[in-house]
């Protein structure tokens, strides 16, 4: 069990190694109430994820176009080498909740496969839970657990209690505990009624929640969920999402996400890494993103006539005019809400005006493209 | 204990989860009679003049192809093509994230359909050789236990074989011809008619080889059994089966390390 488990912890922060013999992770100084500062030294305590300058080649067969260049690429083929992730370095608290983050083929489900010890680094060290995932693959995978969204771990000819059974014999659980867990389980993700039933017969969102339920049958201290929620409706992903922070909230389970769904990442994390072209161009909590980043604000407003619009001030741009409403975004870092409101206000009779923050998905996007800089 | 336990859980789920695919091994039933009447048809004509060739009565060769059949066709393909496609489409993440070892994992998991399909066949081939042929020249019924025996481990040599074979899905994105290449070899090594029937130099280089122990092997101890000759070739499968368990060892953990992989 770690310290924070044990102890209330008020206030976190890491400080500099300073110490000669202090571990990669650093010394985390913990300020518990009524007993004043102590530190812990290591990996096992606070940071359960410790990744440092970490990299990924791939090596990729590559043959041009045509028939000659098909024979060539038998008797002399040409490789290409691909930096899927290129000198990383990041940390994750105990009962943290993280949004790992970027586009298609940014390196993220890379980093998470070597983080559980699936793929081997090119370079640099990774510690998970005070582990080598290189070396203790098959010990670290009893204290993790994982949800890939487009991949199932279920039997699927076999009622979901079927393969929680083979789950718990294959996590050497024993049938005492296991029946406990399943029964609490069973309840949290309200899937008492989907037991009996052949996985190939249930939805994709009764899926997805047996999927989670059956990666934490171990009681594991990280979970690692990528893109849990892809293809699932509004309700089923609240309903997810709900269920990942009650996880958090009552085990205490470290929750690691990737998803394109900014909901997900809204609504769970308070910290989220992007990464691009496999580096890491952004490792900030979420408020700091949106406080940061934040260079736009959008204006609806509703007016009495029909109105005319047309704005001769560069810092607002229409988005949507039709008839009696508008959309404006506001560049905040060029001109005010108050001379934009202002105007609007001149062109007609306002029935309604709401004034909101860019989406966090314009800003991650913008992030990616490189278009945004704090 | 817990850890050959969940071997046991997984063969169990793979016998439920074989009982499903009813249609699979009803088809595999009526291919594998069919073979075996054809067999008993080809057989009959070529023993038409002769009593004896190579030593084995028109009996025997019909129990010897019975058996070889019984063999091959129980195992089939699905532990190749299950590694093969695991390794190509990225699902082995799954099972590296696992506390198990991976071929245990497969062959226990492949165990359950190979069980099922053998207890079908079986009776069929059981029950057509006693309408066809009559039962087993000089069958003591002590014995059957060791056959059955004999029947076990060739199957688990086979299931190794050919989890090797699928394994090199690590390197060769197409790796299917490795699978027919070591499926025809298989058939030189003796699964339509006995070694002896073959010239000496080719019987010399099959008998060193390990797919002679997959179906010649057993077959040829089961029909002409002798306690000394069974004890032989039981040796010499599971020195196979070990030899063949640590290549597979070597081959994954080489591989594992190569991992690339596919769709990120």
């Amino acid at each position: 069990m770690s310290v924070s488990n044990l102890l209330k912890v008020s206030d976190t922060r890491r400080v500099s190694p300073t110490r000669k013999g202090i571990t990669p992770c650093g010394v985390t100084k913990i300020k518990v109430a009524s007993v004043g500062f102590f530190y812990i030294q290591g990996s096992d305590y606070l940071n359960i994820i410790t990744v440092e300058h970490l990299n990924k080649i791939f090596k990729t067969k590559v043959k041009k176009e045509g028939f000659r260049q098909s024979v060539r690429s038998i008797l002399r083929p040409q490789y290409k080498t691909v930096k899927a992730v290129s000198d990383i370095g990041f940390s994750v608290q105990k009962g943290e909740m993280l949004a790992f983050i970027g586009p298609n083929g940014a390196g993220k489900s890379t980093t998470i496969k070597m983080l559980t010890g699936i793929l081997y680094p090119t370079s640099g060290t990774i510690d998970v839970l005070g582990m080598n995932p290189v070396n203790d693959r098959m010990k670290l995978s009893f204290r993790i657990g994982s949800v890939f969204g487009q991949k199932s771990q279920l039997w699927f000819h076999l009622p979901p209690g079927d393969s929680f059974k083979l789950l718990g014999s294959i996590f050497e659980i024993p049938a005492r505990e296991l029946r406990k867990r399943i029964s609490f389980l069973r309840e949290l993700f309200e899937i008492e009624d989907l037991m009996d039933i052949p996985v190939r017969k249930l939805s994709l969102g009764q899926r997805i929640r047996c999927e989670i339920a059956g990666s934490l049958l171990h009681r594991p201290d990280i979970i690692f969920l990528d893109e849990p929620t892809i293809g699932l409706d509004v309700v089923v992903k609240q309903k997810i999402r709900d269920l990942v922070k009650r996880l958090n909230r009552e085990e205490d389970v470290t929750i690691f996400l990737t998803s394109h769904d900014v909901g997900d990442i809204e609504q769970l994390c308070k910290r989220a890494i992007i990464i691009n072209n496999g580096e890491i161009v952004l490792d900030e909590s979420i408020k700091k993103i949106k406080y940061n980043y934040l260079k736009k604000k959008v204006i609806d407003v509703k007016y009495s006539e029909n109105i005319d619009l047309k704005l001769d001030i560069p810092s607002m741009t229409i988005v949507k005019a039709k008839d009696y409403s508008a959309k404006i975004e506001v560049d905040i870092s060029s001109g005010t809400i108050e001379e934009a409101v202002d105007k609007l206000m001149r062109v007609g009779s306002v029935m309604d005006i709401n004034i909101s923050d860019q989406p966090l998905e314009e800003i991650i996007s913008d992030i990616y493209q490189g278009l945004c800089n704090p | 204990m817990v850890k050959i336990k969940k071997y046991w859980t997984v063969f169990k789920i793979s016998i439920q989860n074989s009982l499903i695919y009813t249609s699979s091994f009803v088809t595999g039933l009526i291919f594998y009679a069919f073979i075996i009447f054809i067999f008993i048809n080809l057989w009959r004509v070529i023993y038409l003049k002769k009593e004896l060739i190579a030593g084995f009565t028109y009996n025997q060769v019909i129990w010897y192809c019975i058996v070889t059949e019984l063999i091959t066709i129980s195992t089939g393909g699905n532990i190749f093509r299950t590694i093969s496609n695991d390794i190509k489409n990225g699902a082995i993440g799954y099972n590296l994230n696992k506390p198990y070892n991976y071929i245990f994992y497969n062959i226990s998991n492949n165990m359950g359909n190979v069980v099922i399909r053998l207890f079908f066949n079986a009776i069929i081939g059981i029950a057509m050789g006693f309408i066809f042929v009559g039962r087993i020249q000089g069958f003591d019924v002590i014995y059957l236990p060791l056959m059955l025996i004999c029947i076990i481990s060739a199957i688990f040599l086979n299931l190794i074989l050919f989890s090797a074979v699928g394994l090199t899905a690590f390197w060769f994105e197409e790796n299917s011809a490795f699978f027919w290449i070591v499926q025809k070899v298989m058939f030189m090594g003796g699964l339509f008619f006995p070694l002896d029937m073959m010239p000496g130099w080719i019987r010399n280089i099959a008998l060193v080889l390990p797919f002679s122990y997959v179906t010649y092997a057993p077959a040829r101890t089961i029909v002409k059994f002798n306690p000394n000759d069974f004890s032989w070739m039981f040796l010499i499968q599971v020195t196979y089966i070990l030899v063949l368990l640590i290549l597979n060892m070597l081959i994954f953990r080489k591989g594992v390390k190569a991992i690339n992989v596919n769709g990120g």
